[in-house]
């Protein structure tokens, strides 16, 4: 079993009203495969109910920092009641979504995901002891790289959405 | 002696509202005809399950002889719960359509010396340790991406023939 470490759980940011709901997809797809993430798409449902379109995503795209550790964004989208509804911008008719937005963010490193130090007893206390002493520091650089490509993709995504950023 | 291994989790596609049964049959159909796949399929079931609608399942399992010691494996399992079919006038022109919730989940495995040269206990263990540990980039470069990118344009052109909101596929 690789070890998991958590470094934020449950950030999240809401939204309502006009969403470009197929933009919005390419630009997390995009935006991850070119900050070198491998894609892993988890959940995708769509469902059409009376008051609207619901849709669910839950995407947890990695990038293996060596063979041994790999940082995990976890970004889980919840968009409820979307209805269509046709915007005029510059003379141009859009086709648009209004409706509920829910972005949540967990973000952690995964170490020893191939399980190579885990085999033997010795091999585990060879592993904890390197871990906390002599491959730390490069872990713990790995945490900022982590956060701070969180906080790009919150960025870009309010930045999408036209919300406020502090 | 032969293994498999799983190149990744299971892709799933769920959906409700409308949708074209015969034509994402098709779509997967083709998908792999074009990519040279054997293709088998272990169960079509379409049974009367409640008054809302029929139940159908289909459960696929293609499969490609990659070389003398690689094959690829991929299975497709598709449920459709409340499947009706009615008439509908799509631009103009009245079209058969269905109606109901479904899921689509794919998956693959890769299966390493499927003719079984490698029998005795020795040659299993060097078979194991050459796989798992001295060429395992290579076969992840080489083999497990090939075939984990394969079947995400599977599922973009699925989701795409649908017409889901996420039918971009970046990579």
């Amino acid at each position: 079993m690789p070890e998991i470490r958590n470094l934020t759980y449950g950030e999240s940011f809401i939204y309502k009203g006009l969403i470009n709901v197929k933009e919005l997809y390419a630009l997390i797809d995009k935006w991850f495969k070119d900050h070198g993430y491998e894609k892993n798409e988890l959940w995708n449902f769509e469902e059409v109910y009376e008051d609207g379109k619901q849709i669910t995503l839950k995407i947890e795209p990695y990038r293996k920092i060596s063979d041994y550790a790999k940082i995990t964004i976890r970004m889980t989208v919840h968009l409820r009641k979307l209805q269509e509804v046709v915007v005029e911008k510059k003379d141009l008719k859009l086709k648009l979504m209004k409706g509920d937005a829910r972005f949540v963010f967990d973000t952690f490193i995964v170490t020893d995901y191939e399980g190579h130090w885990e085999t033997k007893p010795f091999y585990f206390f060879v592993k904890t002891i390197a871990e906390k002493f002599l491959y730390k520091s490069y872990i713990d650089r790995y945490e900022e790289v982590l956060l701070r490509d969180k906080e790009m993709i919150k960025r870009e995504l309010k930045s999408f959405l036209n919300m406020q950023r502090f | 002696m032969s293994f498999e291994e799983p190149v990744m989790a299971p892709l799933d596609i769920r959906y409700k509202g409308i949708y074209d049964l015969d034509g994402i049959y098709k779509l997967m159909r083709q998908w792999f005809d074009d990519r040279k796949y054997d293709f088998m399929e272990n169960l079509y079931k379409d049974k009367v399950a409640s008054p809302f609608g029929n139940e159908v399942e289909h459960n696929m399992t293609p499969e490609i002889l990659v070389n003398d010691f690689i094959k690829f494996h991929i299975q497709v399992i598709t449920k459709f719960y409340d499947y009706k079919d009615f008439e509908a006038e799509i631009g103009g022109e009245k079209k058969m359509v269905s109606d109901g919730r479904f899921f689509i989940k794919l998956s693959a495995t890769i299966e390493f010396d499927y003719q079984n040269r490698f029998k005795t206990p020795f040659q299993k263990k060097l078979l194991f340790f050459l796989i798992k540990t001295l060429l395992v980039r290579y076969y992840e470069f080489k083999y497990y991406d090939k075939l984990t990118y394969d079947l995400y344009d599977l599922q973009a052109k699925l989701k795409k023939f649908i017409k889901m909101e996420s039918e971009y596929n970046a990579y």
